[in-house]
């Protein structure tokens, strides 16, 4: 009887087309696009169902989770203050009552003093504008194109949508990561970026009309829009990445165009001097 | 940003250091694999007919492996779509290699040309409780060391 070992066989026990470079890049794109795909689809669903849910849990919620700290500004005793803010108070019922807005979904507008050139509107019906855009606006007319925008998110449940499309993506990434805290930096960011304005072109696009429906109602023209891209657009030159609501909205000078046309029709002087107000 | 510069940085240095490390330990397995053929290994329990069963022993040869963060990660990935696990594959291979080397090598220590009844065991020892802590496992390798006149 003979005994012997014969030489370990190389790489008998491996599979090699389980390994290297191209494996596992080709995993990657597998889990690139499943994630992509499930995120995409999670966000789509959350922000179509949110468009069902009553305003009156919006506003709930809003009340729950936004420490809104632009009301402290409101508070102020000054005289000025309060006619302003009950002045842009008046024109967002205007447009609330020109288009039917139910009855239901309160608009409430908080002016913020400072020189931020900026506006939006958030869950619950609020719409915060800044002293530093309202400065800037020529007209009353433009300032109702600027409240028919918000109120238009509003209506189009927009905040909303995006805070539950943020929530659920959010949720799923966590899920997938096991609870890395990706997830709740997405949801956190998404959140804050509502507080600036975290809207979809489309949904600037649906707002930019609702906005110019309200012109046409309450001036019969709209002359208003043209004249508020025209301050956007302006801005955008002045100030690049200072003006924090261009950076998500669509091209000012696309969004404007489709208001060149307009004929000059008379336009309403403002009632408030917003660049006097402290 | 930075953790995720930090952990493609990781994963580079990984997937190089290991792939490089992987390769020189086969090259040196083949070498002591080369070196120790006199030591013949069995799993037989029967001793050969003309062995010497005057001296007998107990020999043992075990690698304690831990899988590199690259192959880690990779494995992960590949986790959520099952298959075979080749970068484990090649570690364990390794590793199984190592530790038969290390038992004939402490048969040859003590003068013993081979080992009969020789089984393998492999045992997890990265749990704690339920929880998971560095990946690692340990093959043990050991048998019965004879001496069998050629």
């Amino acid at each position: 009887m003979t005994y012997s070992n014969a030489p370990v066989p190389k790489n008998a026990n491996i599979s090699d087309d389980n390994r290297g470079f191209r494996h596992l890049m080709l995993l990657l794109l597998m889990v690139v696009g499943l994630f992509g795909v499930g995120i995409f689809s999670l966000f789509k669903l959350a922000s179509w169902g949110a468009g069902f849910v009553p305003f009156k849990y919006e506003t709930m919620l809003a009340q729950q989770v936004a420490t809104l700290p632009f009301s402290a500004s409101n508070s102020k005793a000054d005289p000025d203050v309060i006619a302003a803010q009950s002045y842009l108070q008046e024109l967002a019922n205007t447009a609330a009552r020109a288009q039917n807005l139910p009855a239901d979904m309160p608009i409430t507008v908080h002016l913020v003093l400072d020189d931020t050139v900026n506006g939006f509107a958030t869950l619950g019906g609020h719409v915060i504008l800044h002293q530093g855009l309202l400065e800037r606006l020529p007209s009353e007319n433009a300032l109702m194109m600027l409240l028919g925008h918000e109120i238009g998110h509003v209506y189009h449940r927009h905040p909303i949508r995006s805070v539950s499309g943020a929530v659920v993506g959010g949720l799923f990434v966590e899920f997938i990561t096991g609870g890395s805290g990706w997830g709740a930096a997405l949801i956190g960011e998404q959140a804050s970026r509502l507080l600036i304005n975290g809207f979809s072109r489309d949904q600037e696009r649906q707002s930019d009309a609702y906005g110019a429906e309200v012109l046409q109602r309450v001036y019969g023209h709209t002359t208003g829009a043209r004249q508020l891209f025209e301050v956007l657009q302006a801005e955008e030159g002045n100030f690049g990445p200072r003006f924090e609501m261009l950076s998500t909205h669509p091209n000012t000078k696309a969004r404007a165009k489709g208001f060149q046309q307009a004929t000059q029709h008379p336009l309403t002087a403002l009632k408030v001097d917003f660049s006097d107000l402290k | 940003m930075i953790e995720i510069a930090i952990a493609l940085l990781l994963l580079l240095v990984s997937a190089v250091a290991s792939s490089v490390i992987e390769r020189r330990h086969f090259v040196r397995i083949e070498q002591e694999e080369a070196q120790l053929s006199q030591v013949l290994i069995f799993n037989e329990k029967q001793p050969p007919p003309h062995a010497s069963l005057v001296k007998q022993s107990l020999v043992s040869g075990s690698v304690v492996l831990g899988a590199s963060y690259f192959k880690t990660f990779v494995t992960a990935i590949q986790g959520i779509f099952g298959g075979r696990l080749g970068h484990y594959e090649s570690s364990i291979e390794g590793a199984r290699r190592e530790a038969l080397i290390r038992l004939r090598r402490a048969a040859h220590a003590q003068g013993a040309n081979m080992v009969i009844n020789v089984r393998l065991e492999t045992s997890s020892i990265s749990k704690q409780g339920n929880k998971q802590t560095v990946g690692a496992v340990e093959i043990l390798a050991y048998g019965t060391a004879l001496h069998v006149p050629k």
